[in-house]
């Protein structure tokens, strides 16, 4: 009986001592193993921010300091085009580049060993043309504090802000199910009739969800139904649409003589056809080169960006579907949508400045 | 020799004895038992010191002299191998029986569970667990309980009265664990000096006091403790939390003490190594709450240098630990001892005092003296009430205005040979006062009959201070209209200069920008308040309106100065305040005020052209200078030599306008008001954010006044 009760005793030690291990460990300044996990995009972010990030956030007033960020391309998403990284609130703080100090809003008129395509943009920003799913690109900066007098003589705390803008693209294939009215009341007598298609997106900060009701009912040879799909369409991101900017959207509905755009009413639900967006917002087949060999199948409209981040924004299509020579019981239509649109991500940091030279 | 020899025959015998008496004791019960073995053990460790000191004294010789003895050989060291050997095999023969007696184990006879369990070594198992369990951080302390509770079980099973002490001890430490942390800044120390203090102190208190199996164990205990209660007393007296070190101090003392004082014929860490550990562990104890002390009160006396480095280091980044920044910028740390800049700030309705703060006194010695022959001494005290070092204060000591004071109490003549400056009043004044904070400067003097008695310069010397005394002719000689009695009135007064600072940061955000945020619900103010040096006077920037920019948009400024310390402006010199051109009108370049009190000149472009042979005023800078002049500043050279030297890197090389409060300002205006309009230039092209930094300055002496009054009688009635 004792034996059992010293075994037990000296088993109460070390689990005591195992469960306060970490604390003794932070007694004596040591620190438990660290596993450092690499920063994840998340499905609803295209470019993400995977750091931001200052060398030194305490600085002396007059000296140098470097702000790092690092961003990468959902490996999920598309191809982002035109990426601006920009420093936000710079001043008072300059930004030091090709061995001078400089303004940061001033437009660099001189490379000095970098990659980005920065020619022309201002100091405070770096541009890349493309980055391709699952790039991973840093950037940084040079900056430069005030001096003591610019900041009276007391320890200034300041927040220097990033914002990283980009163009980006995501689909969306939405299957849309239709069932003959005949094989809808067969089936109801056996029970609810729950037929819906699949959606499939891409990665992107736009969400664009089929609202449509499903599954439609038309009648085996016997003329054209009027089918309304409806979409929502929603920032799920933490950023914005760039203010000031619009999202495309185009819609391409499948090569089947059965399905038709009910123009009377395209237009009024907003819709335009390719060639006159075209004519309006400029080439748009850089991006959809695959849809301008056939934009007879493409609907396309925008949304202003104002609109978007004050909100959930609906939109409907309009079609007619032909069963006058169709006899089948059921129909999966497949719709592709692609947006296009233009994004704003903004992150801070803090850093002090102490007014000592 | 052989009384020593007698003695140890003597308590050999005793021991057989006891030996006897012990088994016999068993029988009759445990009680009897522990107390016939205790006896036995006290006569065991009386034989060992007795044979120490007598034939086998040489083993007490040191290690040098051993090795003279194995060198030298011969019979001299045969018989010192033999007598150790001896020795050791006594020591072994022991062994059983002292544990048994302190862990239940070994030596002969039937054993029980209960002679385990309850036996000395097992309990005090279980609390030195508890103990160290308890004083280590948090996660442990359930733990820590736990064995409490099992020592405390067995404590009042076994019926020992001594056990309480120590679990007094550890519910001690477990109330005072906390507030040895909030003394010493740095983590886990408090902890590890904690034990260093029990250890040493415990050693110490083994050392001074000598068991004798005739005296009751608490009055050893007593008289130990009352020894290291004011040995510690001694050292921590000037320390804050002097009383919950002692505390926690004696929490640990009851504990240690308690479990070596239960076998006090052998310390368990051995002779040598008990005399060291005192002085080991007192001194290295001292040294780290000597360190502790400078960390935080001297931090605070020398101006919250070593705080302001402390703060920094704790400061977060997100780059990593701080500590971090600072090894990796040496100059940050090493700049930071020489010129705290982070105490001088604080933030809007924080209630730290102002580092800047001082109180007055006087003392008259004696209070009441005679008209004849009384000589005074008059002491005027200047307290550093603040957490910054004054360099310069003034103190004068004068008669009180507007008081009926006789002419008794009048100042007397100034000599040729002590003039004071222009503009300083009062017979005691003293310029150039440094102080220290929560240190108090006296200057004293004399005052006393016109004809000084001889020998009063030797007594003037010893005070130290003989600047006033021609001055301060107090004392009427005597006259036929003598009343009985006057009472002198006094005004002390301590002065110094100072400059208030303030600086307000304008965030301003895109309109278009901030238009899309706010219809995202993400949209936060970016006003953000002013930052104001701590000093008597506040002076502070704001009422700025969320900083949108857009076409004509104008945000309105608020300038005030209000004095939040315990004395009166003296007099303000100069309020002038810096506006980056960005906040200005573009056509006129200034801000609009409400009124005409703030006078503001705008900097465009190069104002003043430096030349070996001079400068060259033009437009706006011509009417600075004359501005200055009028002031009475002189030159803008003297201007910025007056007010702020980096005015000249900043106003006129950067595009400043500069505004001066220009309504007549006195000491007895404590408050000032402004309204001024600032109209926003447009952001750069694609700048969404930007900040813009107003500045402000304040120059004014401050002073601090407090009444005094001694009485002068006919001491002849």
């Amino acid at each position: 009986m004792k034996h059992e009760l010293i075994m037990m005793v000296i088993g109460i030690i070390l689990i005591s001592g195992c469960t306060g291990l970490e604390g003794i460990m932070n007694m004596f300044g040591i620190s438990g193993v660290a596993t450092k996990q690499e920063t994840i995009l998340q499905p609803q972010q295209g470019l993400g921010v995977t750091s931001f990030t200052i060398a030194v956030t305490d600085m002396l007033a007059d000296t140098y300091n470097y702000v790092l960020m690092s961003v990468r391309n959902h490996a999920g998403g598309a191809n982002a085009k035109n990426i601006m990284v920009s420093l936000e609130n710079v001043k008072p703080f300059q930004l030091h580049e090709c061995d001078y100090d400089r303004d940061a809003s001033s437009i660099r008129t001189e490379l000095c060993n970098q990659f980005y395509n920065d020619f022309g943009v201002p100091y405070k920003a770096h541009k890349i043309n493309e980055m391709f799913p699952d790039e991973e690109v840093q950037f940084f900066w040079n900056i430069k504090a005030p001096d003591e007098g610019e900041i009276a003589k007391m320890k200034y705390n300041h927040i220097i802000y990033y914002t990283l803008s980009y163009d980006y693209a995501m689909v969306t294939t939405k299957t849309i199910a239709g069932i003959s009215q005949d094989e809808f009341l067969r089936q109801s007598e056996e029970g609810p009739v729950t037929i819906t298609g699949q959606q499939v997106s891409s990665a992107g900060e736009i969400k664009f969800t089929s609202t449509t009701q499903e599954p439609f009912i038309y009648l085996e040879g016997s003329g054209k139904t009027d089918i309304n799909l409806n979409f929502e369409i929603e920032n799920q991101g933490e950023g914005m649409a760039t203010p000031e900017t619009e999202l495309i959207i185009i819609i391409k509905k499948p090569a089947d003589t059965t399905i038709n755009y009910n123009n009377e009413k395209i237009t009024q639900f907003g819709w335009k056809n390719v060639s006159e967006m075209q004519s309006e917002h400029g080439n748009l087949s850089e991006i959809y080169t695959e849809l301008a060999s056939n934009t007879g199948d493409q609907l396309i409209r925008s949304i202003s960006s104002d609109n978007l981040n004050s909100g959930k924004q609906t939109v409907s299509v309009p079609i007619k579907f032909d069963s006058s020579t169709f006899h089948e019981p059921q129909k999966i239509l497949t719709f592709t949508v692609y947006i296009t649109y233009n994004y704003l991500k903004e992150g801070q940091t803090t850093l002090s400045v102490y007014p000592i030279k | 020799m052989a009384n020593k020899d007698k003695e140890i025959e003597s308590l050999k015998e005793a021991i057989k004895f006891w030996e006897v008496n012990v088994e016999a004791a068993k029988l009759k019960g445990p009680e009897e038992f522990k107390e016939a073995k205790r006896k036995l053990l006290g006569l065991q460790g009386r034989l060992n010191k007795a044979i120490k000191k007598g034939e086998e004294g040489w083993m007490r010789k040191g290690w040098l002299a051993r090795r003279k003895l194995k060198k030298k050989g011969g019979e001299e060291w045969g018989a010192y191998k033999e007598g150790k050997e001896k020795y050791t095999e006594e020591k072994r023969a022991m062994r059983p029986e002292r544990g048994r007696a302190l862990f239940g184990f070994g030596g002969e006879g039937p054993r029980k569970a209960s002679d385990v369990l309850l036996s000395p070594g097992f309990i005090m198992f279980f609390y030195m667990a508890a103990f160290f369990l308890i004083i280590i951080p948090n996660p442990i302390l359930i733990a820590g309980l736990f064995f409490l509770a099992i020592a405390l079980f067995l404590s009042f099973r076994s019926g020992n009265q001594t056990y309480t002490v120590m679990a007094g001890a550890v519910i001690g430490a477990i109330i005072t664990r906390g507030y040895l942390s909030g003394f010493i800044p740095l983590y886990g120390f408090d902890r590890l000096i904690g034990l260093f203090m029990a250890v040493g102190s415990a050693s110490f208190m083994q050392l001074i006091t000598k068991y004798d199996e005739d005296t009751p164990y608490e009055k050893l205990m007593v008289g130990g403790f009352g020894v290291v209660i004011v040995i510690t007393t001694l050292i921590f007296i000037t320390m804050i939390e002097t009383f919950y070190l002692i505390i926690w101090l004696i929490s640990i003392l009851l504990f240690w003490t308690a479990l070596v004082m239960n076998y006090p014929e052998k310390h368990p860490l051995g002779t040598k190594v008990s005399k060291m550990i005192p002085l080991i562990c007192l001194v290295g104890a001292g040294i780290f709450y000597g360190l502790a002390y400078a960390f935080t009160i001297g931090g605070v006396m020398f101006g919250g240098v070593i705080d302001t480095i402390m703060h920094s280091l704790g400061g977060t980044s997100s780059s990593g630990g701080s500590i971090f920044d600072m090894i990796l910028n040496p100059k940050l740390a090493l700049a930071a001892q020489l010129k705290p800049p982070t105490e001088r700030e604080y933030a809007p309705g924080a209630t730290a005092p102002p580092n800047i703060a001082f109180t007055t006194s006087f003392q008259a010695i004696p209070l009441t003296g005679c008209y004849e022959h009384s000589i005074y001494t008059i002491i005027g005290k200047i307290k550093n009430t603040g957490t910054a070092f004054i360099d310069d204060i003034r103190l004068t000591i004068k008669t009180e205005e507007g008081i009926s004071n006789p002419s008794v109490c009048q100042s007397g003549e100034v000599k040729d040979s002590l003039k004071k400056p222009d503009g300083v009043e009062g017979c005691i004044w003293h310029q150039g006062i440094q102080i220290a904070p929560g240190s108090t400067v006296s200057k004293s003097c004399l005052a006393g009959p016109v004809n000084v008695p001889t020998g009063l310069e030797e007594l003037v010397n010893w005070f130290g201070d003989m600047i006033c005394l021609p001055n301060c002719d107090f004392a009427y000689q005597g006259g036929e209209d003598v009343l009985p009695s006057h009472r002198c009135f006094f005004d002390v007064t301590a002065s110094t200069a100072f400059h208030s600072r303030s600086r307000l940061p304008i965030e301003i955000i895109d309109n278009s920008y901030a238009k899309n945020k706010y219809l995202q619900g993400t949209l936060v103010s970016s006003i953000r308040p002013s930052t104001s040096s701590v000093g008597p006077v506040e002076f502070s920037l704001g009422g700025i309106e969320q900083p949108v920019w857009d076409n004509n948009d104008a945000v309105t400024m608020i300038v005030s100065t209000v004095n939040t310390g315990n004395g009166e402006v003296n007099e303000y010199s100069s309020i002038y305040l810096l506006i980056p051109k960005n906040l200005l009108d573009e056509e006129d370049g200034k801000p609009t005020c409400n009124n005409d009190d703030w006078v503001c000149f705008n900097y465009e472009g190069p104002v003043y052209e430096y030349s070996s042979g001079g400068g060259t005023w033009k437009d706006n800078a011509e009417a600075l200078k004359q501005f200055a002049e009028g002031e009475g500043v002189g030159s803008i050279e003297n201007f910025k030599l007056t007010y702020d030297s980096s005015l000249d890197n900043e106003v006129l090389k950067s595009d400043y306008a500069i505004c001066f409060y220009n309504k007549g300002i006195s000491g007895g205006s404590l408050m000032q008001t402004a309204t001024c309009n600032l109209k926003m230039r447009p952001n750069p092209e694609g700048t969404l954010r930007r900040t813009e930094i107003i500045r402000g300055d304040v120059l004014y002496t401050y002073k601090v006044t407090s009444d005094a009054s001694f009485e002068v009688r006919d001491c002849t009635i």
